[in-house]
């Protein structure tokens, strides 16, 4: 996309990483820094970007970053009257040329680089006042870094040393914190072996820094004065890994470069300053001072990334490279050409922690709001381009990568071949060496005893001088004056004299016996130190060579280092350009697929009304079958009972009929009348039960007939099940297709949902940490104090109090009272007063909000304690009852609605309230009716304790 | 393209949260700790995993206590006594903790190799030796981060007897580090006079409506969290009875004996049974180097009667499943006994009564030879002790914390669990 930039910013980058290369020069033409940092940041921001935030959200800003508090609404009302276009930078100016700009940076510095440790050798309000006096004079960083590590002061006083001292010199504690804090690199687990997941932080490294402070140590002979450093000029910094069981040694090195090459002074001439039992050590070469010297030159790439980032996160709220203290190729700033320019920055800004800072505020990344609003996302094949240009670079980084890795590989191999055949070179020369600085020991230890010696011959030689004289007065009076009893008295003295010069004689003797010592001494010395030489001689040479291989091998790391970051952002910046593509490509597709899925969940509901249709037929069918069969059943039966009465029927007629016929003929016969009245019953039944039977044959016909009839209704109404049955099989088949079909849709739906709610949220952080929005973090509990006793009154409370305090103990005069410069100092030392008074309500805040001392200050926890010192913490009450003219005490003379609420708003969270805001503190005021001093201090707490004070946004 | 958490919905802070939980991966609990709670942490919630750590301050006399040596030349005048594990013996000292060993586990092979106050007691707390210029949290910081549970605004670890907020969570963060409780409620936990409940609620509600509007803009894991605070700190008002030792009954404070331990422990189950994940309760003074017997009679007796309560008690509530308890010391003392019927510091062959969670209940691990002067079987030291308090309550301690994008190992990653007492 910007290839041309990128790349020489790139190769810029690179340049100025070679260790020694000279400050860049800075070139008149060349636009101020924040304008540069604006034109980088543009032409690599690719995807959403926040618009710039209002000028009282800037100005909010501004005040907690540069002064570490949120302003006073005088102070906000005098912004406001500046003209729009320039009231901004006025601002910053105004503010960093405040006094209490220094006060905050000290602040914020010992907090940096002390985390709260302090307290046990040097008083953190002393290290704190060093600090401030720091920045009144600007002290560029590298300078302040510098005297830290040389610890040296003028004023004989230990302030400086604190940074070592309240680590208890503890050689690997303060190796960690040197390389954290001025390099931006946490080494702590390269101690025992390379890094395990950091492939950048090798113990190699670790051991360089540590052979800068192993030297050195607490010196403290009597508890009840101050700590002071002693540092010898021997030792030697051998390592081992617990891991490979590698060992190396390795002389004095700082991260990314070559081993500093150092005098080596003879035995007996490496101090200017030898210990003794109450006086500490100064070599003539300190090799803490040397580490010092590095630093002052300002030349490290890493020293200068580490505090352009580490400002950066002061003011932007989070560091380009995130833990600050984690710098290192797999965790690529998430600019890497802003962080070039940055690093180059502040070296051109001399490490003018004021300067650098006004360009970092001045800048519109700066202003930039903390929320994005509707923003157009650059199309699918705009970051598909910028996508294979990250590949194309990523594959070049990579294979740049492995090329230096060959040759720290083949460095590193070369390097141990050396170091193998040189430590038994090395132990013979430490031998020797420890001889040597042993003769040393004893030379001085001669020395000073054929010293004393001659100071007690010197003394007894003047005391005898002195003796003789008065004998010889003595003897010269006796004989002036004739006086016997003075004669004697003289006489009387030889005898001491004479002991005076035997005991003179024999010292004389002792010191004889001394210097032919020291001689001695001398001349083991001399041989030893030419025994020393000739090693020292054998050494030499393999110490170059190991040098340059460690040269190479460092080099050959770095610059593997600086490639494999590029391989690490370009992986990075990819699968943030892919979660954009995703998000479109969801959106894009979401639409379609959802009106797809409402169709197959609209034509399934149809279907599934169709086979409900169909069930309900098919129920009805299967009634009337049952009744049509029922119904068969029945006449079946009929028509066979009918059958079986029939057959009866018909035989009992046939009978009836012959036994008439039979009667017939015998009444005819016998003409018997009794008979022929049986015979006429008779024939009267037959006649009936003929009747009966053409009755039944009528009925079993009917029957017959009824039947068939009822069997084909079951037959047609069986086919018709059968019709039903087909249909619902068939409408079943399609509704399962389209519920499978529903189904399909209905989690690849889910799954698109899904993934790009993933895609934003992974776009949401990058967002911020790209600082394409401003990041929300939270207040310190120090500008969290400040500003809560700021906006509730208390701090101009406390000040007119220690003002009238000071007016009633040392009243001005009339004449201070008309000079402005006296009454301008008093109103300074009021200031002052009541700032050391607010301290200590301050350090409440210090103790519920701070993290633990030693650990890093900048993570955020909320913790219930904290919640319940707001609730019902009498501290928070005290200052928001009204008094005076403080917040609530002006807010309870406010008579109408909103006009309170604009007070409470702008002096709490430095902006107007809303209408919406208004109508809220509005009901509020009303639902507490008479009791407004109550309500008054509960909108104010509400605010105070509310998520937008808490946060930086 | 809208700003993501402008999305007010429930379902998309569902979705946020799982999400975040997702990537954390494995069993690393994320740097916000409520806020990110992978599924791991959940299911550990569901548990409502505890931990009670009994620190005899000092150094307990394993001989008078876990691994008696009587009728040796190191045995001292106390006899062994038969406890309710068949084979398994303990100190006469202690009869009515032996009614309980049936539920406990004693680990007989420890080699600490240390005889510093300072430097054992460390080793015990936090897993490791002590190295300059490294800091690391204290086990109970740690099982108030592992065993987090979203719904208890009660502190994580608590240090029965003391005040203040400790600085032992390291890298964790003051969230997780100790909170001393002396029987009282903690600080600022009663609403002030002239503060009704119903205008309490007023002004919050009032602040809610603040912070609602000014995060549907913006919400981070950070603003969640600080806005949950308030929200904790009002349930933590209405539970400040928790605290309150004097609720107990008469009866209670009886069973426990009337002693500090005794009101301690009383107290610490208190804490247990409302979810308090990690309770610290300490007895001292065991540093006999003068007449250790003596001294161990006197303690012991005050320490078997509130422990023996306590773990009566847990097992009768149905909480020792869920409950581990530790009883543990800087180091043991030494077999040899000195001209002035003492014991002096000894790290090399000592023991730790634990039991509850998924302690195998009843196990004896390793050994000591006939005088107690050696390890004789299953050699371990504090590292494995640690691992092992850890899987006990279901933690992964080979697992790692994710502390603002640094990823920092639970445990010491050189040693492991003792695999025999999990069960």
């Amino acid at each position: 996309m910007h290839a041309s930039r990128h790349n020489r910013i790139v190769s810029c980058a690179l340049l100025c990483s070679l260790a020694t290369v000279p400050l860049r020069p800075t070139y008149a033409d060349e636009p101020p820094l924040h304008q540069r940092i604006d034109t980088v940041f543009e032409t690599s921001a690719v995807g959403p970007l926040a618009p710039a935030a209002s000028d009282l959200t800037f100005a909010r800003r501004l005040y907690l970053d540069l002064v570490g508090r949120i302003p006073s609404i005088k102070e906000i009302r005098v912004f406001q009257t500046l003209p729009a276009e320039s009231r901004r930078s006025q601002l910053v100016d105004q503010l960093l040329a405040s006094e209490e700009y220094p006060v905050h940076m000290a602040t914020v510095f010992d907090i940096m680089l002390m985390e709260r440790r302090g307290g046990k050798h040097v008083q953190t309000a002393a290290f704190r006042a060093w600090l401030k006096e720091s920045f009144e004079q600007d002290k560029p960083f590298n300078v302040l870094a510098s005297e830290l590590i040389a610890a040296e002061a003028a004023d004989g006083k230990n302030v400086r040393a604190a940074f070592i001292l309240e680590r208890e010199v503890e050689p690997n504690l303060v190796t960690r914190e040197i390389s954290r804090m001025f390099f931006g690199r946490d080494m702590q687990c390269a101690q025992c072996h390379d890094h395990p997941n950091v492939d950048d932080y090798k113990q190699e490294d670790y051991y360089g820094i540590l052979a800068f402070m192993n030297r050195t140590s607490l010196f403290q002979p009597d508890k009840k004065k101050p700590a002071v450093l002693s540092e010898t000029a021997d030792s030697q910094t051998s390592f081992k890994s617990v891991f490979t069981e590698r060992a190396a040694f390795t002389a004095p090195r700082v991260p990314g470069e070559a081993e500093v090459i150092e005098p080596i002074f003879t035995a007996g001439e490496e101090y200017t300053v030898r210990a003794t039992k109450t006086v500490a050590a100064v070599p003539k070469y300190s090799r803490r001072k040397r580490l010092s010297e590095i630093v002052a030159s300002g030349n490290n790439e890493y020293f200068r990334r580490n505090i352009a980032n580490r400002l950066w996160a002061h003011v932007m709220g989070r560091g380009l490279v995130h833990p600050v203290d984690m710098h290192h190729s797999s965790n690529p700033p998430t600019n890497p050409q802003l962080m070039a320019l940055l690093a180059d920055g502040i070296a051109e800004q001399k490490f003018s922690v004021r300067e650098y800072l006004r360009q970092l505020v001045l800048t519109d990344v700066y202003r930039r709001s903390h929320r994005l609003q509707e923003q157009t996302v650059p199309a699918v094949e705009q970051l598909q381009k910028e996508i294979a240009r990250l590949t194309a670079e990523q594959e070049q980084a990579q294979k740049q990568w492995a090329t230096q890795d060959a040759i720290a590989q083949k460095a590193l191999e070369e390097l141990d071949k050396v170091i193998a055949t040189t430590e038994p070179v090395r132990a013979a020369w430490t031998k020797v060496r420890s001889a040597a600085t042993a003769a040393a020991g004893k030379h001085a230890t001669a020395l000073t005893a054929q010293q004393a010696k001659q100071t007690a011959i010197d003394q007894k030689t003047q005391l005898r001088t002195k003796l003789q004289t008065a004998m010889d007065n003595l003897t010269a009076a006796g004989t002036d004056l004739g006086d016997e009893e003075l004669k004697k008295l003289a006489a009387g003295l030889k005898p001491r004299t004479d002991k005076e010069i035997a005991e003179l004689t024999k010292l004389q003797t002792e010191l004889d016996a001394a210097k032919k010592a020291t001689a001695a001494a001398v001349d083991a010395l001399a041989k030893a130190n030419t025994a020393e030489k000739t090693e020292r001689d054998k050494l030499t040479p393999l110490q170059q060579q190991i040098h340059k291989h460690r040269t190479t091998l460092v080099t050959g790391l770095r610059e593997g280092a600086e490639a494999y970051e590029r391989v690490s952002h370009a992986t990075e910046e990819t699968t943030r350009l892919e979660h954009l593509i995703r998000i479109q490509e969801s959106d894009a597709r979401l639409p379609a697929l959802t009106a797809e899925l409402n169709g197959v969940t609209q034509k399934t509901a149809t279907q599934q009304s169709a086979v409900a249709e169909t069930e309900k037929q098919l129920t009805a069918v299967t009634a009337k079958v049952k009744a049509a069969t029922t119904d068969m059943t029945q006449r079946s039966s009929a028509v066979a009972t009918l059958k079986q009465q029939l057959s009866n029927q018909q035989t009992a007629a046939t009978k009836l009929k012959e036994s008439s016929t039979g009667l017939s003929q015998a009444a005819e016969l016998l003409q018997d009348d009794d008979l022929k009245k049986v015979l006429s019953t008779v024939t009267a039944a037959s006649a009936e039960s003929q009747k009966q039977v053409s009755q039944l044959s009528s009925d079993l016909s009917a029957a017959t007939t009824a039947l068939t009839k009822s069997q084909q209704s079951v037959a047609t109404l069986q086919s018709q099940l059968d019709v039903a049955k087909l249909t619902l099989s068939q409408q079943s088949k399609i509704l399962t297709a389209l519920k499978i079909q529903q189904e399909k849709l209905t989690s690849e739906q889910q799954d698109l949902t899904g993934k790009r709610q993933e895609a934003e949220e992974s776009v949401a952080k990058s967002t911020s940490n790209k600082f394409h929005q401003a990041p929300l973090e939270s207040l310190s509990p120090e500008q969290l104090g400040w500003s809560i006793l700021q906006c509730s009154g208390q701090v101009e409370r406390q000040y007119a109090a220690d003002l009238a305090k000071l007016n009633k103990e040392k009243p001005l005069n009339e004449k201070q009272q008309k000079d402005p410069a006296a009454v301008a100092q008093r109103e300074k030392d009021a200031r002052a007063a009541a700032r050391v008074n607010l301290e200590k309500q301050v350090d409440t805040f210090v103790k519920l909000f701070g993290a633990e001392s030693g650990q890093p200050q900048d993570s955020f926890f909320a913790t219930v304690d904290q919640a319940l010192f707001f609730a019902n913490g009498s501290q928070i009450r005290g200052w928001l009852s009204p008094a005076g003219e403080n917040l609530t005490g002006r807010l309870l003379k406010i008579e109408a609605a909103p006009e309170l609420a604009s007070e409470l708003y702008l002096s709490t969270l430095v902006r107007q309230p809303t209408a919406e805001e208004v109508k809220d503190v509005e009901g509020y005021l009303a639902a507490r009716g008479e009791q407004k001093r109550e309500a008054v201090q509960e909108l104010a707490w509400a605010l105070i304790t509310s998520a937008e004070f808490r946060f930086q946004h | 393209m809208k700003a993501p958490y402008a999305c007010q919905s429930p379902e998309h802070s569902f979705a946020r949260r799982q999400f975040l939980g997702s990537l954390a991966g494995g069993f690393v609990v994320g740097g916000l700790g409520a806020l990110t709670q992978p599924a791991a942490a959940k299911e550990l919630n569901r548990q409502q995993m505890r931990v009670i750590s009994i620190f005899m301050s000092g150094g307990v006399s394993q001989l008078e206590t876990w691994d008696p040596k009587p009728k040796t030349d190191t045995g001292g005048p106390f006899r062994a006594i038969p406890t309710a594990v068949p084979g398994t013996h303990i100190c006469e000292l202690l009869p009515m903790t032996a009614t309980h060993m049936d539920k406990l586990a004693l680990v007989r092979s420890i080699n600490t190799n240390q005889g510093d106050h300072g430097k054992g007691r460390y080793q015990m707390e936090f897993g490791r030796n002590q190295m300059p210029g490294m800091e690391y949290p204290h086990l109970g910081a740690i099982c108030a981060k592992g065993l987090e549970r979203d719904d208890n605004p009660l502190p994580g670890y608590i240090r029965v007897g003391g005040g203040s907020r400790g600085s032992d969570a390291a890298w964790l963060g003051p969230r997780y580090a100790s909170v001393g409780v002396n029987g009282k409620p903690p600080a600022n936990s009663e609403r002030y006079k002239g503060l009704t409940e119903d205008i309490d609620i007023l002004r919050n509600k009032f602040r809610q409506r603040a912070n609602d509007r000014f995060l549907q803009q913006r919400r981070t894991a950070a603003t969640d969290v600080y806005t949950e605070s308030y929200e904790q700190a009002r349930e933590l008002m209405a539970r400040r009875d928790v605290f309150d030792v004097e609720k107990e009954p008469g009866s209670e404070k009886e069973k426990y004996g009337d002693s500090q331990l005794g009101k301690h422990c009383l107290m610490a189950r208190r804490l247990l049974e409302n979810g308090i994940p990690f309770v610290q309760v300490s007895h001292s003074n065991y540093d006999t180097h003068n007449e250790n017997f003596n001294f161990h009679l006197e303690q012991l007796g005050e320490f078997d009667r509130a422990f023996s309560a306590l773990i009566a008690d847990l097992h009768d509530r149905g909480m020792l499943e869920t409950t581990l308890v530790i009883v543990m010391s800087e180091f043991g003392r030494t077999p040899k006994i000195n001209a002035r019927y003492g014991r002096d510091h000894w790290g090399k062959a000592w023991s730790v009564c634990m039991g509850g969670a998924k302690i195998h209940p009843g196990a004896v691990v390793g050994a000591t030879n006939a005088n107690g002067t050696a390890v004789s079987d299953r050699e371990v030291d504090h590292g494995h002790l640690f691992h092992t308090y850890l899987s006990a309550v279901g933690m992964d301690p080979a697992g790692s914390f994710d502390i603002g994008g640094r990823e920092m190992p639970i445990a010491d990653p050189s040693h492991s669990a003792i695999d025999e007492l999990i069960v």
